[in-house]
């Protein structure tokens, strides 16, 4: 039965152009060829090789040549088809079936056994039983089912099989059955794949077969996913309208449209209301089919509940935005140490905090901030880093910055090694932020607080020597009144007279210097020039006596306010130096002049006196020091509140000394914008 | 010159500033019996001119005390006390006054200056309480050498 037909002419009726028959011979090949084509792609149910044939013969064919073309085209059709006379043990089955379960058709008998050795055994079952059925029922009950078949290569696949009683015996039993087998693996596959996932409560599948009509399909998933019942909103296109967020209605049709007009893909995301009334966010996508002339005719889809990431998204957004605003606001700089690529990831703070562009490349940061930060911090800091980033202890660490106008800034740096990314290493993240102030604050608090307790212990020793002295002085005069040595006894008391007075003096001398850090109730006001003179006049004068010539120049106006209390401490306390060290040896005098140069003021005190010794005057303007040993007199506080007084003016002062004399110099800026 | 047991000392020198201080202890010293001769310095340069001068003079002293004492004040302008006591550390040898022994007389109580004035081992003692009588000058500066 089973024929090779050659491929040949096969090849001559599937294109008839090559070379076109003439005549009868082409009318009677297309009428077999329309025959062949109502068969379809299928065998047609009951209809036989043989019938086939016969119908063929009938339209004028010549048996022998369409035997050949007849097998030809059922052995070769992706089919394949079976043909069984159970009384003769005998079945044939086309080379097709055995090449869907990947088997040798040239190795199989034809007969049953072949096929129900591989057939799987719960299908045989229903085969066995549906033939049954089939023969009882006269051919009514179709013989059609889906049954499994052992591949070669070990699998089941999946095959569709059909057939029909052709011829019966007399008894009403089987004398010929005819049928086809078809290869429905991949179907198969493919409703699984969609069952899995219409049910997989993930993604939502929605199929809108024809864009013309408000009917779609819903899946099983896409009920799930909104909390909604197939009975209260059917699957349509007004439904999903309906659920649809108004805010997102417009948005999410103009997508539509674009799609289906000029194929814009749709993938957006929009809110849906579900069962219980509330919105949630949705991931929607989906694809139209278009027709020969370009317009849609389905569209499929899906969604995908994106709520709680969305949510995540805008509150990390939110938590982001406060962060950046909080750190703008502090000045403080996040950066971040990558330790795949060694690169520093900079934020805006950290550009800001270091005056380095943002159009940095962050390959080239490391080099910009090392070229800020002072050379002398540079090593330690370097370390500290690479310390911290090894897996040490974190960083809290403090280095100063040297800007290219020489000033220098304290920056805190606080990091630690951040990231649980498994497999691979954590990078070093910190912070910075501009710590000069306090620093600065800090350092000067401490100053002054060394400053305090040394002046305190000076204070107190040199009031206490004057003490002692007059506790001996004292005692000695009580001893020589006793005895009678009463020259010796007034001696005694001029010298406790003499003591008492420096004593005073030095008193006196520190509340000035206490009183100088006071802004108290020194007023400014104008006419500092006869505030001075009267210093001059009333208190300097009868201090120079006959033994300084003493001389004082005012030029200018002295319309600006200025606090008059200071300037007459400082001029009284340069020019009463200027007379108790002066040197005995040469006529002493002592020059003074105020002029107002209409921005500023300045104070200059000439003498020509014993001077500081160089190497003294850097100590000069420090509490208690005096230089000249041997004359008694003086504090070693003058200059000490001179200095102070010029601090809180905020003005500047210059030393120049020698043997020759001392000049002092002192520049007073008036109040910007006060000038006279 | 000498007096076996109450041993005196050949010289002192009084290095202070304030002339009533030095008066005060002038007497004292005197009266104490404990020095044959007094020199005084106003700080600590004059006290080395006055060393340099006094270093020429031979004199032996009764065993146990030094030739000279000096008697010194801290905070004096001009060459204060511990700026002296650098000085004549460098310059003692060469000036052959090895045997010259310095004790503080100060009404400085500040640690950092007894502290300073001990690092050298010829300062003896360190007093910032004047003594009231001559007696207790004595039997301080006795226990002190």
């Amino acid at each position: 039965m089973h024929l090779d037909g050659p491929v040949g002419k096969l090849g001559s009726v599937t294109t008839p152009s090559d070379s076109p028959p003439a005549g009868d011979d082409h009318q009677r090949r297309i009428a077999m060829l329309d025959a062949l084509g109502q068969a379809g792609p299928e065998l047609p149910e009951g209809l036989s090789p043989d019938e086939l044939l016969e119908r063929l013969t009938e339209l004028g064919g010549e048996r022998d040549q369409l035997t050949d073309f007849v097998q030809l085209v059922l052995d070769t059709l992706t089919d394949g088809y079976w043909d069984w006379w159970p009384g003769e043990e005998f079945e044939y089955m086309s080379p097709r079936f055995w090449e869907i379960l990947g088997q040798d058709p040239t190795t199989k008998r034809h007969h049953p056994s072949e096929w129900q050795d591989l057939i799987h055994p719960e299908d045989l079952q229903v085969a066995m039983a549906n033939i049954q059925r089939h023969v009882e029922t006269r051919g009514e009950h179709p013989y059609d089912q889906e049954v499994r078949y052992l591949h070669a290569e070990g699998h089941w696949v999946t095959v569709r099989c059909r057939g029909q009683v052709v011829e019966w015996e007399p008894d009403g039993g089987i004398r010929r059955m005819v049928g086809s087998h078809t290869d429905i693996t991949l179907e198969k596959h493919d409703q699984e794949r969609a069952h899995i996932l219409y049910e997989s409560g993930v993604v939502g599948v929605w199929d809108w077969f024809d864009v013309e009509q408000d009917e779609e399909y819903w899946s099983p998933s896409f009920y799930e996913l909104l909390g909604h019942d197939p009975l209260s909103l059917p699957a349509s296109l007004a439904s999903f309208q309906e659920i649809l967020h108004p805010d997102d209605r417009e948005r999410t049709f103009a997508m539509v449209k674009a799609h289906f007009e000029e194929r814009a893909p749709f993938l957006t995301e929009y809110r849906l209301r579900c069962g219980d009334g509330s919105y949630r966010w949705f991931l929607g996508s989906g694809q139209a089919t278009f027709d020969a002339e370009g317009k849609p005719r389905r569209m499929v889809g899906s969604i995908l509940d994106v709520h709680e990431r969305r949510l995540s998204e805008e509150r990390l957004r939110d938590l982001a935005l406060r962060h950046r605003l909080t750190l703008a606001a502090s000045g403080v700089g996040v950066w971040a140490w990558r330790h795949e690529s060694g690169e520093l990831d900079w934020d805006e703070g950290m550009h800001a905090l270091f005056g380095i562009s943002p159009e940095t490349p962050p390959g080239k940061l490391m080099e910009a901030w090392r070229a800020l930060v002072h050379p002398e911090d540079l090593g330690r800091i370097e370390s500290e880093l690479e310390a911290a980033r090894a897996g040490g202890p974190g960083l809290d660490t403090t280095f100063r910055l040297l800007e290219p106008t020489g000033t220098q800034r304290y920056i805190r740096a606080i990091a630690s090694l951040q990231g649980d990314v498994p497999g691979e290493p954590p990078h070093l993240v910190g912070v910075n932020w501009d710590v000069t102030e306090q620093t600065l604050t800090a350092r000067r608090l401490e100053r002054s607080n060394e400053e305090l307790s040394e002046f305190a212990y000076r204070t107190a020793h040199d009031l206490r020597g004057p003490a002692q002295t007059i506790r001996s002085l004292a005692r000695m005069a009580e001893e020589d009144i006793a005895d009678g040595e009463l020259a010796d006894a007034v001696e005694g008391l001029r010298r406790i007279r003499r003591q008492t007075v420096e004593m005073e003096e030095l008193v006196d001398g520190i509340l000035e210097l206490s009183r100088s850090d006071l802004a108290e109730a020194d007023q400014a006001a104008a006419g500092v020039d006869s505030a001075l003179r009267e210093t001059f006049e009333s208190t300097l004068m009868p201090l120079a006596g006959d033994e300084v010539e003493l001389e004082l120049q005012l030029e200018g106006e002295f319309q600006t306010p200025l606090p008059h209390r200071r300037l007459q401490q400082i001029l009284a306390n340069l020019v009463s130096n200027g007379i108790r060290y002066r040197d005995p040896a040469r006529e002493s005098h002592v020059r003074a002049s105020i002029h107002d140069r209409g921005d500023h003021l300045c104070l200059e005190v000439i003498d020509n006196g014993l001077g500081i010794p160089e190497e003294e005057q850097e100590r000069a303007f420090d509490v208690f020091t005096r230089f000249h040993a041997g004359l008694g007199t003086g504090t070693g506080l003058g200059l000490a509140i001179v200095k102070r007084h010029v601090e809180r003016l905020g003005g500047s002062l210059k030393l120049a000394s020698s043997g020759e004399g001392t000049r002092m110099t002192i520049t007073v800026p008036y109040p910007s914008g006060e000038g006279t | 010159m000498s007096a076996a047991g109450e041993g005196r000392i050949p010289a002192v020198l009084i290095v202070d500033d304030d002339d009533d201080d030095r008066f005060i202890l002038q007497r004292l010293l005197r009266r104490s019996g404990l020095v044959d001769e007094i020199h005084q310095a106003v700080d600590g340069s004059a006290a080395l001119e006055q060393l340099a001068s006094l270093a020429r003079q031979e004199v032996t002293p009764p065993e146990g005390l030094p030739p000279l004492l000096v008697l010194l004040d801290i905070n004096m302008p001009g060459m204060g006390g511990l700026v002296f006591l650098t000085r004549f550390a460098d310059l003692r040898e060469s000036l052959g006054l090895e045997a010259v022994s310095v004790v503080m007389l100060t009404s400085s109580s500040w640690p950092r200056d007894r502290e300073a004035s001990a690092r050298f081992d010829f300062v003896r003692g360190y007093v910032h309480k004047m003594p009231e009588t001559p007696d207790e000058l004595r039997r301080v500066l006795l226990e002190l050498l």
